[in-house]
């Protein structure tokens, strides 16, 4: 019997160049498992208080975890961390695709980066080895132009790249990692760190896929399970047949479409945005991350005015068709498509972007900034003004240079808009509307990192009406019973913070959360477990251990932020969201209710152990995870 | 009366000719959601789906009209779709029956 974990981590120092190996113990793993968890093990210890997030002293790792590279579905995942130039406090983000599975068969469970290259740099991890090379070549290509270089330069095309891209050369604040030309630890601006640090790109190789499974049998009976299983599994089928645009019409349904800039929950355009239309006019084919059978990623080929959108681009998927679809009020795919394959050519993140793009035209529309500011008239629903503002802030050009900012910088650089932005923490709304899923509310005003549709489970999964299925797994987590439609009571806050923490542990281990979870995925908790003790051969890792990960995962990302000054005043939802909702639908009229949100976050913070008038993590609470060297 | 029927995602059924998205059903007058649910051949039967009546939510004893279009959405779920074709019951984990009951 084996240990799943390669036991290296580097340490980078781009200013001396310096590379450091370092070996942590068994207990490092068993207490961090990889991802987000670990990454903040080393940003806790190293980065100081006033720091510059495109500063030389920020410090980024990239970290996959020890489930990384088993052959089953939902592995391949790889989590940047660093203190955000977009969100106030810390980022965070996950990718998917071959590059994770790939960084561990190299022979890394992870990288910490600090400091500033003279000139632009690569790294290259290859079956245990690392070294810097000059990238000044590479700088200010495309993402597919890198890839085809590289490929080139090393003479080997399995290779794996995660890269800046322009964008993130440039510091646009919404800049993305890009994996494939078309995958992205999106959220939270860490392109634009790694550009500050003149950090192009880590490369990865490693020529045996072998690693020490500890029940490799196991793990091969879960994955063979897991593959049959999704044509019985109505979720995880819809999202191979038509991706995650499968939810367009459901979310549109339910009034959780954010339309025209979160002004309404359902887009009249919503049919031609949607995953079926999708899948019968432009998609070609589906894709998949390392040994993944769910296959959802979309590829699609088109043009939009004039302009190809190429295979290797992949597709939009859900977010960014609400993004630069509803968003904008643009119901124009192939002009969706081609804005996807900006921000994937530039390295954007394409939730921010699309939605700091709306933000720009609510700000035309409403008369806040004017043609001659912007460059041309930029109503909603005008999709080539979409295109073209996308393409702006890629670049930096004109009105492009204050939106690369962010809505939020953009807005107080203006001093205009304010009062039409959607972001918390300066992080853009993702398209789930707290008006339909009320707990998405708290967690978008108490999560660390900003608004995330990703850091808990939406609401349907346990309201009346919710399968036996999510019921049987959420039992597991302590709730025996549904819970009313649009509740935010204690029950609620309670299934909000217990599946947050489930989540978390899902961006430690860096396991795929259409895979893994608490409820609709192919994997339920105990098959989550069962799978990492068939990785790790710990035998006795329960369910209380996964969530303790997750949990203290959480309290790790608020203690960087309450470093850094940040508190309960900080954890609020903007005021856009506090008016009705214009349009049609079930969510027409609503509002969110400050009181309920005010009374939610009480009991969040009591749960969490969490202070109520700091919102920051106790010293008991702390102590009791394990992170008392690090308050 | 005569209604159309909208199927969305998992719903769609893929035939040699095509994908068929959208039916048409002769209804006997007062005939309700869940009737007319019952005479169209579906490739999967999710437990839960939204039921929606010429653009508004409604509940399966809602009666149809002339000329309604009937939505069927699945969502994030369709929760645990039940094979129409297939007798057998749910599949069961890897080792062990806990999700054997599972709807």
């Amino acid at each position: 019997m084996g240990t799943s974990f390669t036991r290296r981590i580097l340490h980078v120092d781009l200013t001396t160049g310096s590379l450091t190996h370092e070996t942590p113990p068994e207990s490092f793993y068993r207490t961090y498992l990889g991802g987000s968890a670990m990454g903040l093990h080393y940003i806790l210890k190293d980065l100081k208080a006033g720091v510059d997030p495109l500063g030389p002293e920020n410090v980024l790792t990239l970290m996959v975890s020890v489930l990384t590279g088993a052959p089953i579905s939902g592995q391949s995942r790889m989590t940047a961390n660093a203190l955000s130039p977009l969100v106030d406090g810390v980022g965070d983000s996950q990718c998917g695709g071959f590059f994770p599975a790939e960084m561990r068969f190299a022979g890394f469970d992870g990288v910490v980066v600090t400091g500033l290259a003279a000139e632009p740099v690569y790294l290259w991890l290859h079956d245990g080895q690392a070294e810097l090379r000059p990238a000044k070549h590479l700088w200010g290509k495309t993402t597919s132009q890198v890839d085809d270089l590289l490929k080139g330069e090393l003479g080997d095309d399995k290779i794996e790249i995660a890269q800046c891209g322009p964008a993130g050369e440039k510091r646009v604040r919404l800049a993305a990692i890009m994996n494939m030309a078309n995958r992205a630890n999106g959220r939270t601006g860490l392109g634009a760190v790694m550009g500050s640090k003149n950090l192009k790109a880590v490369v990865v190789r490693g020529t045996s896929k072998k690693l020490p499974w500890a029940d490799a049998r196991k793990i091969n009976e879960l994955a063979r399970w897991g593959s049959g299983e999704i044509e019985n599994n109505g979720d995880v089928l819809g999202l191979q047949k038509y991706g995650t645009a499968s939810v367009i019409v459901y979310q549109n349904t339910i009034g959780s479409l954010p339309t025209r800039n979160y002004n309404a929950g359902q887009f009249d355009g919503f049919e031609a945005i949607s995953g079926e239309r999708m899948a019968d006019t432009i998609l070609k084919d589906n894709d998949t991350c390392y040994a993944c059978s769910v296959r959802c990623k979309r590829v699609v080929e088109t043009e939009y005015a004039g302009r190809p959108v190429e295979k290797r681009h992949g597709g939009p998927e859900y977010e960014t068709l609400a993004t630069f679809g509803s968003y904008c009020g643009v119901q124009d795919m192939d002009a969706i498509a081609l804005a996807n394959k900006i921000c994937n050519e530039y390295g954007l993140d394409t939730i921010g972007t699309g939605a700091t793009v709306a933000w720009a035209m609510e700000c035309f529309d409403r008369g806040l900034v004017s043609e001659s500011e912007v460059g041309f008239r930029a109503p909603f629903g005008d999709a080539e003004a979409m295109v073209r503002l996308t393409e702006a802030i890629a670049r930096r050009d004109g009105v492009g240079d204050i939106l690369a900012e962010g809505s939020r910088r953009a807005a107080e650089r203006l001093g205009r808009g304010r009062e039409l932005l959607i972001t918390v923490k300066g992080a853009e709304a993702p398209a789930h509307m707290p008006h339909a899923k009320r707990s998405l509310g708290l967690i978008y005003a108490v999560n660390p990192f900003g608004a995330d549709h990703q850091s808990s489970e939406h609401d349907p999964m346990i309201e009346d009406g919710a399968s036996e299925l999510y019921m049987g797994r959420l039992a597991l987590l302590g709730f025996d019973n549904t819970l009313p439609a649009l509740s935010l009571g204690p029950d609620k806050v309670r299934f909000a913070l217990k599946s947050q923490q489930f989540y978390s542990f899902l961006d430690s281990a860096d396991l795929c959360q259409f895979v893994f979870g608490p409820a609709w995925t192919l994997y339920g908790p105990q098959e989550t477990v069962d799978f990492v003790r068939a990785a790790t051969g710990w035998d006795d890792f329960s369910l209380d251990e996964l969530v303790a990960v997750g949990e203290r995962r959480l309290n790790m990302l608020r203690l960087v932020n309450a470093r850094l000054g940040m508190s309960r005043k900080d954890d609020r939802l903007p005021d856009k969201f506090f008016a009705p909702l214009q349009g049609e639908g079930p969510t027409s009229g609503v509002a969110i209710s400050k009181e309920e949100i005010e009374a939610a976050k009480d009991a969040y913070y009591d749960l969490a152990g969490w202070d109520r008038a700091s919102g920051n993590p106790s010293s008991d609470t702390l102590e009791r995870l394990g992170l008392g060297w690090a308050a | 009366m005569r209604i159309t029927v909208r199927l969305h995602t998992i719903l769609r059924r893929e035939t040699p000719e095509g994908i068929i998205d959208r039916i048409s059903l002769d209804l006997p007058a007062m005939t309700t959601v869940s009737e007319a649910i019952r005479r169209i051949e579906l490739p999967i039967r999710p437990r839960t789906m939204l039921l929606v009546v010429n653009g508004k939510l409604v509940q399966e004893d809602h009666v149809l009209g002339e000329g309604d279009e009937l939505r069927l959405v699945p969502g994030v779920s369709g929760g645990r779709a039940d094979r129409v074709a297939e007798a057998g019951g749910p599949a069961l984990g890897p080792d062990r029956g806990r999700e054997g009951n599972a709807g």
